[in-house]
């Protein structure tokens, strides 16, 4: 702490301010962050047209179809797809659908395989009747298959166009593919076309947007769910029709979550809170940072105009 | 020689896979694909070069003490260590008997009592104490079942009974990880027993560790170091951004006027709280600047991007462009 010189003049708010710690800024981020975890509000979300719109396309898919899903998120992004990632695959479920699942993100497959454990191996509504969708324990290579990570980026996206049995030439037990009962009659994504859906969860480089560029040729049914910050690179594709159905952000993912109202607990309804508060903050942090500058623009304006007189 | 040849390849490697789109007969479709397939096999080696590279530039830092050289030191051996538990190691010490069973036709704990007249006793003895023991079925010990203590050996009464041609029905133990921990920690036992009225058999199981992706070393390290770690490096993002927004996002001129003016609507309207306030119209009016004059924008720089990509295929096809080569 250091002492006010005597002679010095008093320093306005405006100057405090400007010159205030930054690290008061990070306790006010750091506090809307926290608090509303402990405190929810619990606003509703109100699904926007792409989120509709993605789960209207999953919703129509007959049941019991095989859909092929791309998961490509690391931990970092967890919070922004992670509810979508539950939701569909509960919404898949309930339509008792069979799943393949490919990831090009060397960092997705213990939460890939975390999902599957959580809700495609689990029993979600235990004193429900034993026939419930929800209660089917989904067995691996019949029902579901993970085929794991494959490097490669837009070369594996490519092939999976040509050929799944290319890119993927083995399970990850080292079965091959092409004799698994869930792969009959899968030669590449393109049989995922009459018989369902391809379903993206992408934060990033290789992904969505890779996969639109590369496989749009085949004019396959794609739905969509990214980072907030991916939504501006995907939002044309989703204007064009060449996607189905765009979830952008935790945003979109709480809105997912609400449509399809998964058992347990709701993560994205829960990061919503922390998104509502958090943006609030950075939204003040803009109108006070602005108010300072006028004020300063202002004073300097002044010492100008007395300076020339 | 040393260059003609790589540019031949190159001409003859960007040709094919540009055919591949634009001359889909069965002969170039195949050779395109083909030549992807030599991406993916080269991605995959990269990776190994990558580690290579790794071990390369890190050791003599870390041999030599040059500066940051203990972080160095701590990614080397974190790479080791995530390495080492990334392989399915288990497979390689795995014994080929995965445990022995003793059968004994008279049991101490029935020797003149009643119940040897039908009954005999299975030992389940070895391995962890929370382990899941079930014997034809049923549990007869699950450390994750509220109430219930851990404890080896567990031992059984067991009905014999026989069938309608006069054998034994063999039981089934089997000896597996607890629900308490997905995926399991050790691989399953299964043993088929026929035991004699008054009879007494003792498993002990050897229940292999399971390590690689699906093992509980590898699960530990990536969710309680990787993943924390790599969500707080994001999540510090939070903190930059309110900091950059109080100092930098100023209104400076129209251009920066109109660039804080759209930021502010997309914000307010993208947050719940904002739609539930302005009665959604401010929802509708972020949904636009999104969904066009941001559409517009974005097309505008990915086709311009597309084209220069295209621009620079066709020099470094045709050779004009040549940095790809290590030179000038």
């Amino acid at each position: 702490m250091s002492a006010t010189p005597a002679n010095a003049a008093p320093r306005g708010i405006m100057e405090r301010l400007r010159t205030m710690d930054r690290r008061w800024l990070f306790l006010c981020m750091g506090l809307a962050i926290v608090l509303p975890i402990f405190f929810p509000i619990g606003l509703p979300a109100l699904p926007g047209d792409a989120t509709v719109d993605t789960y209207d396309a999953v919703a129509s898919i007959k049941d019991g179809s095989r859909v092929f899903m791309s998961i490509d998120f690391d931990p970092a992004s967890r919070p922004e797809l992670e509810p979508f990632a539950k939701s569909v695959l509960v919404q898949l479920k309930r339509k008792r659908c069979k799943i393949v699942i490919v990831s090009l993100w060397e960092y997705a497959p213990p939460l890939i395989n975390g999902y599957v454990r959580s809700i495609l191996q689990a029993p979600l509504n235990p004193g429900g009747p034993p026939d419930d969708p929800l209660n089917k324990i989904y067995e691996r290579k019949t029902d579901f298959i993970f085929l794991g990570f494959k490097s490669g980026k837009q070369a594996v996206i490519n092939t999976l166009g040509q050929s799944l049995p290319t890119a993927y030439p083995t399970t990850q037990e080292g079965e091959p593919v092409g004799t698994i009962p869930i792969m009959e009659g899968i030669r590449s994504v393109q049989d995922f076309k009459d018989s369902g859906i391809l379903i993206l969860i992408s934060a990033g480089f290789p992904g969505a947007k890779e996969y639109v560029e590369l496989l749009s040729r085949y004019e396959l049914p794609i739905v969509v769910s990214t980072t907030a910050v991916s939504r501006t690179d995907l939002q044309p594709f989703y204007s064009s029709g060449q996607l189905k159905g765009l979830v952008a952000g935790m945003q979109g993912a709480a809105e997912y979550e609400q449509l399809v109202n998964p058992p347990g607990e709701q993560l994205g309804k829960k990061g919503l809170d922390v998104l509502n508060i958090g943006t609030l903050v950075i939204i003040l942090a803009i109108v006070l940072g602005n108010l300072i500058y006028l004020a300063e623009r202002r004073q300097q304006k002044r010492a100008q105009s007395g300076g020339a007189s | 020689m040393k260059k003609t040849l790589p540019l031949l390849l190159t001409f003859f490697v960007g040709v094919v896979g540009a055919m591949g789109y634009f001359v889909p007969a069965g002969g170039m479709t195949k050779l395109s694909s083909t030549l992807n397939d030599f991406g993916i096999i080269i991605a995959a080696v990269a990776f190994v070069l990558g580690g290579i590279n790794i071990v390369q530039v890190n050791i003599p830092i870390v041999v030599r003490r040059r500066p940051d050289w203990g972080y160095k030191l701590v990614m080397l051996l974190s790479a080791v260590a995530v390495l080492l538990v990334g392989f399915r190691l288990h497979e390689f010490w795995s014994p080929a008997e995965k445990g022995t069973v003793s059968v004994s036709p008279v049991s101490d704990m029935l020797v003149g009592t009643p119940e040897a007249a039908d009954t005999a006793i299975i030992v389940v003895d070895g391995g962890p104490r929370d382990l899941l023991v079930k014997i034809d079925g049923k549990t007869v010990l699950d450390p994750a079942r509220p109430g219930e203590p851990a404890r080896m050996p567990i031992r059984a009464r067991v009905r014999v009974e026989k069938d309608a041609a006069g054998n034994v029905i063999p039981h089934v133990v089997n000896v597996s990880d607890t629900a308490r921990t997905t995926p399991p920690r050790y691989d399953e036992y299964e043993v088929s027993i026929s035991l004699v009225a008054g009879g007494e058999a003792t498993v002990k199981p050897h229940l292999t560790y399971l390590l690689g992706p699906e093992g509980q070393p590898y699960l530990w390290l990536f969710n309680y170091i990787f993943a924390p770690c790599n969500a707080t490096m994001f999540a510090l993002l939070a903190f930059f951004i309110t900091s950059a927004a109080f100092r930098a996002f100023r209104l400076r001129n129209v251009e920066s006027g109109l660039l804080l003016g759209a930021a502010m609507l997309v914000m307010m309207g993208t947050i719940p709280l904002g739609a539930e306030l302005s009665q959604t119209w401010l929802y509708r009016l972020q949904e636009w600047i999104l969904s066009v004059p941001t559409v517009a924008g974005r097309r505008a720089i990915m086709m311009g991007a597309a084209l220069g990509a295209v621009a620079i295929g066709l020099r470094v096809i045709l050779g004009l462009e040549r940095s790809h080569l290590g030179g000038d």
